[in-house]
């Protein structure tokens, strides 16, 4: 069970408003495109670790790790991070576990953003 | 300010795109390195640039190295985005060309502060870049950016066929005394001055609206007034497709700076000594054109300044001549510098006057006296042959009528006059005419008209009816160049012509050629079978006129008679004869027009 310590690291909020100068509406535009081109991504990125190929796994990761900071997901970013670097030193046995843990940050990530934003409309 | 924003991370570039709108800057995006070049090279790019670093098809250390290595593009400030992690690689960046960066993601006070930085460094370039490329005193572009647009210029001819362009040198003259009697602040003041006055010269005369210029779409804008040194500017008129156009910017030139100007209390006067070169297709040398426009400037300079001359390439001189021919034309159809001479047409048979032809001569008040051929063509060209047709016209009727009121006792003089296809071509010429009459106090049938075979070619139902209303004033009309074009003996027969005109070229070989003789008899007796009359021209010697009377030509003309003279002349050649050739004028016996037929050459193809 996630406690609300949890939830908050995996969005740090405080920055990601900064960085939207407390925009509400340019926050739930940026995770709307987050929100809708994530799944592409992710998608390529599984392709290009299931075929062993580094070059694409390490562009899909820098691309997510971006993303996932771009929206302060602070843990997701992490994760691709890791995978990054994992793919520059080509160790491929360690890559599909480290993807399992960047989905599931993401899509924790996701949910407290999505709450964050519902409350903020209430 | 316009800033392009290059990142393929669609959230990391709305962030960034929303913050810089903010800031007001007018924000391109693109998702890739390639995109991101294009629109940097691109002319009127963007003149700031966010690159990520890492992005498809180029990243951005590679984008930023493309754009410094391109020549001819302002410069652009380029920033670039960098992971935190990633901080080392920023020296690589920074010798690849970038002026800065950013770590992603970016806080917006940061992302304003650097942009402010970036804006700050571009105004002191341009402002250096200015100041190195353009004059202190006046403003004007100064000769390092004409050079570089010389070349770019040069560039273009080569690479375009049909592409060219035209310098003109402009060197105030006696600008040195002027500096050394008045001052050197007042000779900056005129400097000042003349370059305000050559820039709106320019505008007016290159201007899309212009009338006078034979631009090709590409947009006056690309022309150039530069000051390239103490007193003397170059100007470089873009896509110019004409010298005749450079020359008349030059002539606009000495028309703007004619007016005095006035400074401190000084009224001063200045002319100017003008070099004109066009570029020459795809072989054009950047020193050649310079050479010739210099070369050109001297000229005027030698020849007594406050002129321009043309560059010495063949084309260029043979173009300036005619343009200045037909400058000089215009002015002589103002200031009435055209005589008309008039030739003796005589009967064979007794070699009585019964006319004259009317011949026009431009007396040019530098040049003296210019015979037709050397100006009917270009006055044809303009519609000036109109406007001189008239004055000939009208000067032969007036001395014609004057010849018969002062012996009225003797048979009236008919006087023949030439009508260009142009004139025929006007839609009042009828009515003309009759007011040329009218105001002259001509008899009507006193007045022959002599038209060309092709000016009846071009609509032969309009040419069917003017030639009826013509004959309907009362004058004659008679054809010559019969047979040399494409016409055939209907015409004869459709239109009112009462004459035939045998062509000198015939006439010369009567005595040596019996092709030409049986031509000459044939032309005869067609014209008699026609019930029309029959002249030959060219007529020089003795053998000639035995021949054609032989032949029963009617009249004759040619310099065995006389050649044509002045009105005084003639007058006297109608008042006393010639050495007995003429006899005097007969008496009146009938009053009918006087007709004169000429035989064309050429008459002998239609007959085929």
């Amino acid at each position: 069970m996630q406690t609300e310590d949890q939830n908050d690291t995996d969005v740090n909020l405080p920055e990601l408003l900064a960085r939207v100068e407390f925009d509400r509406e340019l926050l739930r535009e940026v995770f709307q495109i987050f929100t809708e081109e994530f799944p592409a991504i992710h998608s390529h990125l599984k392709q290009a670790i299931a075929s062993g190929d580094h070059r694409r796994t390490l562009a899909n990761a820098h691309t997510m790790k971006g993303m996932c900071a771009s929206l302060s997901f602070s843990k997701a970013r992490a994760s691709a991070l890791r995978i990054e670097q994992l793919a520059e030193q080509s160790a491929v046995e360690k890559l599909p576990i480290e993807l399992a843990i960047l989905e599931r940050d993401v899509i924790l990530a996701q949910a407290s953003l999505e709450r964050i934003c519902k409350e903020a409309v209430r | 300010m316009k800033i392009l924003l290059a990142d393929d991370d669609p959230v990391s570039r709305r962030l960034l795109e929303r913050a810089l709108e903010r800031s007001g800057f007018d924000v391109v995006c693109v998702a890739d390195g390639e995109s991101a070049a294009e629109q940097l090279l691109a002319p009127d790019g963007p003149r700031m640039a966010i690159l990520d670093w890492v992005m498809p098809r180029k990243d951005g250390p590679a984008v930023c190295k493309l754009v410094r290595e391109c020549v001819g593009i302002p410069y652009v400030y380029l920033i670039l985005l960098t992971a935190k992690e990633a901080i080392g690689d920023i020296v690589l960046g920074f010798e690849a060309g970038a002026d800065d960066y950013l770590t992603k993601p970016c806080n917006p006070d940061e992302l304003q502060a650097r942009m402010r930085a970036g804006q700050r460094v571009l105004q002191l370039q341009d402002s250096l870049l200015y100041e190195a490329e353009h004059d202190s005193l006046t403003k004007l572009p100064n000769r390092a950016f004409f050079v570089k647009r010389l070349a770019t210029c040069v560039r273009k001819a080569r690479e375009h066929a049909g592409y060219q362009f035209t310098l003109l040198f402009v060197d105030v003259d006696r600008f040195k005394s002027i500096n050394d009697s008045l001052g050197h602040l007042v000779g900056d003041r005129l400097m000042e001055s003349v370059a305000q006055r050559l820039l709106e010269a320019v505008r007016t005369e290159t201007s899309p609206s212009s009338q006078t210029c034979h631009r090709r779409k590409n947009g006056w804008p690309g022309d150039v007034v530069a000051r390239i040194g103490g007193d003397e500017f170059v100007i470089l008129l873009d896509d110019f497709a004409d010298i005749k156009d450079g020359m008349r910017v030059a002539e606009r030139i000495q028309e703007v700076l004619r007016p005095a100007f006035h400074i401190d209390n000084n009224e001063v006067v200045i002319t100017t000594s003008i070099g004109i070169s066009t570029s020459t297709g795809q072989n054009t040398n950047s020193s050649e054109i310079l050479r010739g426009a210099d070369t050109a400037m001297y000229r005027a300079k030698i020849l007594g300044k406050a002129r321009y001359e043309v560059g010495d390439s063949q084309e260029a001189a043979a173009a300036a001549d005619r343009f200045k021919l037909e400058a000089d034309l215009r002015r002589a159809v103002e200031r009435d510098e055209f005589e008309v001479h008039y030739q003796p047409i005589v009967e064979l048979a007794d070699s009585r006057i019964v006319a004259f032809e009317a011949l026009v001569r431009w007396r040019h008040p530098e040049l003296g006296m210019i015979q037709p051929g050397s100006f009917i063509p270009i006055a044809e060209e303009t519609g000036l042959i109109v406007p001189i047709g008239e004055l000939v016209m009208r000067k032969a009727c007036r001395q014609t009528h004057s010849w018969n009121t002062h012996s009225p006792s003797l048979e009236p003089i008919g006087i023949c006059v030439n009508i260009s296809p142009r004139q025929f071509g006007e839609a009042n010429l009828v009515n003309r005419i009759k007011t040329i009459l009218d105001e002259t106090g001509l008899e009507h049938r006193c007045l022959e008209l002599e038209l060309t075979e092709n000016l009846t070619m071009q609509d032969v139902s309009r040419a069917s009816q003017i030639l009826a209303e013509l004959r309907s004033l009362g004058l004659s009309l008679s054809l010559d160049d019969f047979g040399t074009g494409y016409s055939s003996l209907s015409y004869l027969l459709r239109f009112p012509i009462r004459t035939l005109k045998i062509d000198r070229s015939f006439i010369s070989e009567i005595e040596n050629s019996r092709e030409s003789s049986q031509i000459v008899q044939t032309i005869i007796a067609l014209g008699h079978n026609l019930g029309m009359k029959v002249v030959a021209e060219g007529i020089e010697t003795e053998a000639q006129m035995q021949m054609l009377k032989t032949l029963q030509c009617d009249l004759g003309q040619g310099y065995l008679f006389s050649p044509a003279v002045d009105s005084s002349a003639a007058t006297a050649i109608l008042n006393v004869g010639i050495s007995g050739t003429f006899p005097m004028r007969h008496s009146r016996r009938r009053a009918q027009p006087i007709p004169v037929i000429k035989i064309v050459a050429g008459s002998v193809a239609s007959l085929h």
